[in-house]
């Protein structure tokens, strides 16, 4: 069953300038999507036309069996929910508390539910003591949890998350990873950062005004062309393993996290001595 | 621009609501208890009404135990206003008159600063729409408020990337190198503002907003609300009744 179906999307901008063309892809219940490609790519326009914040020029979106237009934009926001770089962007109420409340209270849940979600998400994203704090005294990585501690309160089917480990320290990182990790909605991350797109997706979008590829991440590290294009590094472990691979004439699958590289290693390594 | 801090470091005006003990009276009451109190206080005339409106504002804010430098602090940004039209006023009518609109803005204002230093700012929102307050007006406020220290926050970050960059200011507004810097500075604020404004309202968007700013928990008031507005009620008929000479007390 499809979530997500583009079918010929373009968006210009007031100004005349076109941010997406031809845009054509399907994303089904529960996958897990990267989105990457260099600077003013479109992928944060991409994003605002999946949350329903912006309406395609030309084509069709649809989000969760709604079509995107004008009239149904709110009832497609409902079921969408987008983590925005700046977390300053979505934090506005005085408490955590009241802030992950924001959300619910807008579904009109009455006020037990919305106290049991808000309890929920903070116990997912580790902000059970930050209840009271007020948001804007705290670190970007806290900021960052307490607004996907927003959209996990309101329980929507697809996640959207722009730039998730943008700034965050190594630890801040790691938490996020590990949040989203055990997420089963459909999650769609705009990312730069290939590493946190390999741990946390199978399938890679790389956007360039258009698509310039579509399919699983082997598939892309082996496209030297698309990786140029999309100005895109592989993390160093990946690039050492290729450098290994060409200088050794082995030949294995790109390994595309730490764990697989050293499954690379031994296995090679191992057969190498056997030799 | 000197004296910006980061908004983690910056003094806000109701830090210390939390812990006074007027901060868990429907805010309702209050507000409508002290737009009362001033309006009452604003027509006075006599000195003795004004007076003991002054020792009940002030007996209040001993019992609030909100810090006193907190409150003097606040008053201080007052003073200048209250110090110029009572100077006017002395050299326009005399001194006798001067004392007057000197000590009756001056109770009026410590009235206003006890209802917000004594109300979380959002709880203060909360009464002024629950008393009709238009919900485009009550948003902006909020909002803004919400939002300023993070524009105080770039404005801080320019300032320390001008200094980086070894500005070192003019010697007065009339230096044009100063003056197109700081216009700059302020233009880009705006156009930052504008940017921040639109991603804002795109989260807002996200996030299910209407129009209306829904929180939880409602307002209730009970016996001791009751109670204040009683106390209020009474300070208010008194004053007035010294006011209009039914009660007499000559100082």
């Amino acid at each position: 069953m499809e979530d997500i179906g583009f079918n010929e999307v373009c968006y210009s901008y007031d100004d005349g300038h076109c941010a997406l063309e031809n845009l054509n892809f399907t994303i089904k219940k529960g996958e897990r999507v990267s989105l990457v490609g260099p600077n003013g790519a479109g992928k944060s326009t991409l994003l605002h036309i999946l949350a329903g914040l912006y309406i395609p020029t030309k084509g069709t979106a649809e989000i969760m069996g709604v079509r995107l237009t004008k009239k149904d934009a709110p009832l497609a926001r409902r079921n969408v929910g987008l983590l925005f770089q700046d977390p300053d962007d979505q934090i506005f109420m005085p408490t955590v508390s009241e802030d992950v409340a924001f959300g619910p209270m807008n579904m009109g849940l009455d006020e037990q539910e919305v106290r049991k979600r808000v309890d929920e998400a903070l116990r997912m994203t580790g902000m059970e003591s930050y209840r009271e704090r007020v948001p804007h005294h705290l670190s970007l990585g806290e900021k960052k949890r307490v607004a996907m501690a927003g959209l996990l309160a309101m329980s929507p089917g697809v996640l959207l998350l722009d730039e998730p480990t943008a700034n965050l320290d190594p630890q801040g990182r790691r938490d996020l990873i590990n949040v989203l990790q055990e997420r089963e909605e459909t999650i769609i991350i705009a990312t730069h950062d290939l590493s946190v797109a390999f741990h946390l997706t199978n399938r890679v979008l790389v956007l360039k005004k258009t698509l310039l590829y579509d399919g699983p991440f082997t598939g892309l590290v082996q496209d030297q062309d698309a990786l140029q294009e999309a100005r895109l590094e592989l993390p160093s472990f990946s690039r050492l393993m290729q450098r290994w691979a060409k200088e050794t004439g082995k030949v294995f699958p790109p390994p595309l996290t730490v764990d697989e590289a050293l499954s690379v290693l031994k296995d090679k390594y191992c057969c190498r001595d056997h030799h | 621009m000197g004296g910006l801090k980061a908004a983690s470091h910056r003094t806000e005006i109701d830090q210390y609501a939390k812990g006074s003990r007027l901060f868990d009276f429907d805010p309702r009451v209050k507000l409508i208890c002290t737009i009362v109190f001033v309006v009452a206080v604003a027509m006075f005339r006599q000195l003795e009404a004004i007076v003991v409106a002054g020792i009940f504002i002030l007996a209040l804010m001993i019992f609030s135990r909100i810090p006193i430098r907190h409150l003097a602090a606040n008053y201080a940004v007052a003073l200048v206003f209250i110090a110029f039209a009572a100077l006017t006023m002395l050299y326009t009518s005399g001194p006798d008159n001067a004392l007057l609109i000197f000590l009756r803005i001056s109770v009026c204002v410590m009235a206003l600063l006890l209802l917000v230093t004594t109300t979380p700012f959002f709880k203060m929102i909360k009464a002024f729409r629950a008393l009709h307050m238009p919900k485009l007006l009550a948003n902006m406020i909020m909002f803004t408020y919400r939002f300023i220290f993070v524009l105080l926050d770039e404005m801080e970050r320019m300032k320390l990337a001008r200094i980086a960059r070894g500005y070192k200011g003019g010697k007065s507004l009339l230096d044009r190198r100063a003056f197109a810097t700081i216009s700059s500075t302020i233009g880009m604020t705006f156009v930052r503002s504008n940017q921040r404004a639109t991603n804002i309202y795109d989260a807002l968007l996200s996030r299910g907003y209407d129009g209306e700013v829904r929180t939880l928990g409602k307002l209730k008031a009970g016996p001791r609300d009751a109670l204040l507005a009683t106390t209020f009620g009474v300070v208010v008929l008194m004053t007035t009744m010294l006011e209009l000479g039914v009660l007499q007390w000559r100082i």
